[in-house]
């Protein structure tokens, strides 16, 4: 099967990965795995007392066939709220080869007719 | 700068918390010699675990530079590894655009096959 996928990348901050993880199923994807992080961004630390404070972030990857990519990005952005400043941000990136999508493919494709059914269709 | 066609993609690896080293034994055999190692957490998806609360799954996320000569071997080395049946998890390529630095070049194992533009 020639199905092309791509990776769903969200940034946000510590505690809001469930949204997205919610927001990626309701489009149509498994689910995603969470990586952990911290911004290094010029306005986004700050200090006490002399000690720098970094925020935490968690970091949602998601496998999404292309054609639904759009839709999951889109539901993304609303349940996380990411069209609010501060809130996060969503990418995605084109996956040249992906193996072990046994468990990706179970919810998305049909079984193929046998051969003996599509015979008995044309007679 | 000089431009060169595509000599190397990242690879991705999910796999469960347990098994990471073995994934990373295999790399190490195909000379990979540029790996980041994180760990990550599953999202359950079921509803026994919704009932019980469970936390998600432990899991290894494995980030690799790989070369396009090598990938053919790599891909199948894990397919494999995952066809078996003990290893669960999923791995994926992304291909990559531009990269900086000598060091890459050294890193990547020994074939290049690029070539100058």
């Amino acid at each position: 099967m020639n199905k092309e996928y791509e990776l769903i990348i969200t940034i946000v901050n510590k505690g809001q990965s469930d949204k997205v993880v919610s927001a990626s199923r309701a489009g149509g994807a498994k689910g995603g795995t969470i990586i952990f992080g911290r911004g290094t961004g010029k306005d986004e630390y700050n200090s006490l007392l002399g000690v720098e404070i970094q925020p935490e972030r968690e970091i949602v990857l998601t496998l999404a066939a292309s054609g639904e990519k759009a839709k999951i990005m889109g539901l993304i952005c609303e349940y996380a709220e990411l069209s609010v400043s501060g809130k996060g941000l969503c990418f995605s990136l084109p996956v040249t080869s992906l193996i072990g999508s046994n468990t990706l493919l179970k919810s998305t494709i049909k079984a193929p007719k046998s051969k003996a059914n599509k015979d008995k269709n044309k007679k | 700068m000089q431009k060169r066609k595509p000599i190397c993609e990242i690879l991705a690896i999910i796999v469960d918390n347990a098994n990471g080293k073995k994934i990373i034994k295999m790399l190490n055999e195909q000379n990979v010699n540029l790996q980041i190692a994180t760990m990550g957490s599953g999202t359950a998806d079921s509803n026994f675990g919704e009932i019980f609360n469970l936390e998600g799954n432990a899991k290894d996320v494995l980030l690799s530079m790989i070369n396009l000569n090598d990938k053919k071997n790599i891909m199948d080395s894990l397919s494999n590894i995952f066809e078996e049946g003990k290893v669960k998890g999923i791995a994926f390529t992304l291909p990559i655009k531009s990269a900086m630095s000598n060091v890459v070049e050294m890193l990547l194992s020994s074939s290049l096959g690029g070539k100058n533009e």
